[in-house]
């Protein structure tokens, strides 16, 4: 289990990287690996904006749909596309 | 045989004692005095012989009508076969069972079922149908919002008012916004939706054909709607895709409609069937059941229920819908008229139906009491304008048996004097033609 330091934690285990002002938001490996094989996600748009500890965005695996919350506050600048065609992506590299 | 045994007073007595209730007034004392008739002053029992005679007595006052009206209701041909093999016991029930891979056969029939509507459709997935054609236009509607994050939704004038109510019911109670696009002689207006459609709409709901039983022609509707990244909702009866472009070529993001016309006999108020199909990209947003087809541990092939993280018993208060069941028997009824009827028998069908409501269309306009008010291509419905008297119109066809035409002023008072008739293929020559004759002898 990866748990790399740089990174802030929340509770319900999205993780959260700020560099240069803007913020990397991802799941844990706990978290990818708790879900087992994801198949879905469903991402916000660009310009959306989002309000901490809201959802923000849902994950489905072939165990269980859950949504993801927002674990800062902002505005969506770029979401990872190729997640929605290869949500895999996930459990590979969270 | 057990299931039908009542209780005896032993038994009653026995279980009150056994939670410690002293009697059937302390067991329902939760319940308001004002809802407790127990003396409903009911009349007595009858015998079976008294109990049919009953009921033959309060059948005969029914007068069975040939029907010349549709508004979402067709008289179509029903092979009798398809009643016998849908009242096998192992058919005869209305849901998907709970343990859903345990009835193979069930879950088979919905397949196709499936399989059928996405041909129809030209659209990639259908759910396993849903309560009828209004209610699905409705959960069209959620779905376009649920997926945009956003409550309002644009219909436009020319759906069937019947659908429009139930889709304003609808949205009322989730809080959603109905705004309508306005009509340009018979036909949703393109300009009325250019300069209504922005990014705060979910989507579009139109019907084709429509209220009037005009073919729409959707051509730059989906360029419009799709800038503004909304859902192009297209409400069509699906036995006139068996002629028309389909809604996935007019770029449809949700197909829906009533499927009623795909064999299923008129009765009163129902039962109907609604179908839903998408594309691919929304598939996840689709309210319903959904039968897939995969492999047993053996590499057998096999039928299950899937794609059910989006439904409630897993996504519980953030489930798109509430919906957890289908229209199962009559999902079951249209693939059999499907399968007798076949891809040509289907064709046949409607083809008859089309070329009967020109027949009779065309008889009308030769008397003086008709005009034609709108100039566009129609299917198996038509809407004239009539000089008559539209209620003694209505009477006189009732009084020689005849179901006649939808006064339209019955939804809307501008709309003095339209009247829309259907004619499917079981209406015959003689029939349409003695149906003109007593229209004839009307000034």
């Amino acid at each position: 289990m990866k748990i790399p330091k740089d990174l802030y934690y929340s509770e319900s285990h999205e993780w959260v990287k700020v560099e240069d002002g803007i913020a990397y938001i991802g799941i844990t490996d706990y978290a990818q690996d708790s879900l087992g094989e994801i198949v879905f996600i469903e991402l916000p748009e660009e310009n959306d904006q989002i309000t901490q500890f809201t959802e923000f965005a849902a994950i489905e695996s072939v165990k269980a749909a859950s949504d993801l919350n927002a674990p800062v506050s902002g505005v969506i600048v770029a979401v990872n596309e190729e997640l929605e065609d290869n949500p895999e992506l996930l459990n590979e590299d969270p | 045989m057990h299931k039908y045994m009542p209780h005896t007073h032993e038994d009653v007595k026995a279980m009150l004692e056994k939670i410690g209730v002293k009697d059937l007034d302390a067991l329902f004392a939760e319940i308001p005095k004002e809802l407790m008739h127990r003396d409903m002053d009911l009349p007595r029992s009858m015998s079976e012989l008294e109990l049919y005679d009953h009921f033959d007595k309060l059948t005969s006052q029914n007068k069975p009508l040939i029907p010349f009206m549709g508004a979402g209701a067709y008289d179509h041909y029903t092979p009798s076969v398809i009643r016998h093999l849908i009242e096998r016991q192992e058919f005869l029930t209305a849901y998907t069972p709970y343990q859903p891979e345990i009835s193979q056969g069930t879950l088979q029939y919905i397949f196709e079922y499936q399989s059928m509507i996405t041909q129809l459709t030209g659209m990639d997935v259908s759910n396993a149908s849903m309560y009828d054609g209004a209610t699905a236009t409705a959960e069209a509607m959620f779905m376009a919002c649920g997926q945009r994050r956003t409550d309002k939704i644009l219909v436009s004038k020319t759906v069937n008012p019947n659908v429009i109510d139930v889709v304003k019911t609808y949205a009322k109670y989730r809080g959603l916004e109905v705004v309508m696009i306005e009509e340009d002689a018979g036909q949703t207006s393109l300009a009325s939706l250019q300069s209504l459609m922005c990014k705060d709409y979910a989507g579009v709901i139109v019907q084709s054909p429509n209220v009037y039983g005009i073919i729409e022609d959707y051509t730059g509707f989906s360029e419009v709607i799709s800038e503004h990244k909304g859902l192009f909702i297209i409400n069509q009866d699906p036995s006139t895709l068996t002629h028309l472009k389909t809604p996935a070529s007019w770029g449809a993001d949700i197909a829906v409609g009533e499927a009623q016309s795909l064999g299923v006999p008129l009765s009163y108020g129902g039962p109907y069937i609604g179908y839903m199909a998408t594309t691919k990209k929304y598939m996840r947003k689709m309210p319903g059941r959904i039968c897939g087809v995969t492999k047993d541990k053996d590499g057998k092939r096999a039928f299950v229920l899937t794609l059910q993280a989006r439904e409630q018993h897993i996504r519980r208060d953030k489930a798109n819908s509430n919906i957890c069941s289908n229209q199962s028997l009559l999902a079951l009824f249209v693939t059999i008229y499907m399968s007798i009827m076949g891809k040509k028998g289907v064709y046949e069908a409607q083809k008859i139906s089309f070329n009967h409501a020109h027949y009779l269309e065309e008889k009308l306009l030769e008397l003086p009491t008709f005009e034609r008010i709108f100039d566009r291509p129609f299917f198996k419905e038509f809407t004239l304008k009539t000089s008559l008297d539209v209620k003694l119109l209505n009477e006189t066809l009732k009084d020689k048996g005849y179901l006649g035409p939808l006064p339209l002023v019955t939804f809307d008072q501008s709309k003095q004097g339209l009247v829309t008739f259907a004619v499917t293929e079981k209406r015959t020559k003689a029939q349409i033609d003695d149906f003109v004759h007593i229209i004839g002898g009307l000034k």
